[in-house]
């Protein structure tokens, strides 16, 4: 599937938790994460997977430090 | 009979007094009943799925709550329980446990050998409706639950959730139904609701933001309860009113 890449975009979520990244991989769109606002204490900073597409495992309840460090857990499940 | 042991089984009469017309005898006989008492930290698993089971267990003070896991670990909590509950009354019938059941805040149980509830059940036919009138107010329960995670969106299954406990508590004479101290976290939340932690708190915060609830911390205060309930999409004709 190659290299993930990351878009940003801001979502409409209604609260403090817009900024975001698309991750596509292979040109496709395969997570959009988004960026844990103050509203979150101690998980603020820390990256949320909102959505995942395509045949991937099952959408991790954990967070994620970083846009790539998720891309790596991405690549370790197979997806 | 000691004192103590009339005490112990107070809620649960009270419980079962709600769902059927008890004489003094059947109160008596319930109070009666062979019991070794425990006390539990939160946290802590009371019944494991697959254990061999012998003895019921009678939650009397705190908090708890039964799940089932996936086999790669994932919890579903599918119910809350008070004091006075029965907390796997199926026991009585299956020796296999089916699911866990685990305590949310530091609890106290006693725990029933099955042998003697059901020659109490069979003795006493208030007690015995009583206690089919119970597990079938379960099952609708669990059907509501499976409404609530499967239909509904992320703020009314949360709303239902809370307007449910509000309610239950009432009726368990536990206080009202506007203010009262959640006893979950905001993970056991997501995992009645099939929801993240994450999304918990944004729909926390949004329920507090539209003016339904306000909260501080675990304390939560439903400000207005019609709209609580009309973002919960709530009807507690399923509590059949006795839960």
């Amino acid at each position: 599937m190659g290299q993930a890449s990351f878009q940003a975009i801001t979502l409409d979520t209604g609260n403090t938790d817009e900024q975001a990244v698309l991750v596509l991989k292979g040109g496709r769109l395969a997570a959009v994460l988004s960026h844990l606002s103050d509203l979150h204490g101690d998980l603020a900073g820390l990256w949320f997977v909102e959505a995942m597409f395509g045949n991937p495992p099952r959408r991790p309840r954990h967070t994620f430090a970083s846009p790539d460090e998720f891309a790596a857990w991405l690549d370790a499940a197979g997806a | 009979m000691t004192s103590a042991q009339n005490d112990a089984f107070g809620v649960l009469v009270r419980k079962l007094s709600r769902l059927s017309a008890l004489s003094e005898a059947d109160k008596l006989a319930v109070a009666e009943l062979p019991f070794r008492m425990a006390t539990a930290p939160p946290g802590a698993h009371l019944v494991r799925e697959g254990d061999q089971v012998t003895e019921c267990c009678v939650l009397l003070r705190g908090y708890a709550f039964r799940y089932k896991t996936t086999a790669d670990g994932n919890r579903q909590i599918v119910s809350f329980h008070l004091a006075g509950d029965i907390l796997d009354i199926q026991h009585l019938l299956l020796s296999r446990a089916d699911h866990g059941i685990e305590t949310l805040t530091e609890a106290s149980v006693a725990w029933v050998p099955t042998t003697a509830l059901k020659t109490l059940v069979e003795e006493r036919r208030s007690v015995s409706e009583a206690i089919w009138r119970d597990a079938l107010i379960d099952a609708s329960i669990f059907r509501e639950w499976v409404l609530n995670v499967g239909q509904r969106d992320a703020k009314s299954r949360i709303a239902h959730m809370l307007c449910e406990f509000a309610l239950r508590r009432e009726t368990a004479g536990l206080g009202t139904p506007e203010r009262f101290e959640l006893p979950m976290s905001q993970q056991h939340i997501a995992d009645a609701t099939g929801l993240t932690a994450i999304h918990v708190n944004r729909m926390l915060m949004a329920l507090a933001n539209d003016g339904v609830l306000e909260r501080d911390r675990r304390d939560v205060k439903i400000a207005d309860w019609e709209l609580m309930r009309k973002a919960g999409d709530f009807d507690a004709s399923y509590l059949h009113m006795a839960a």
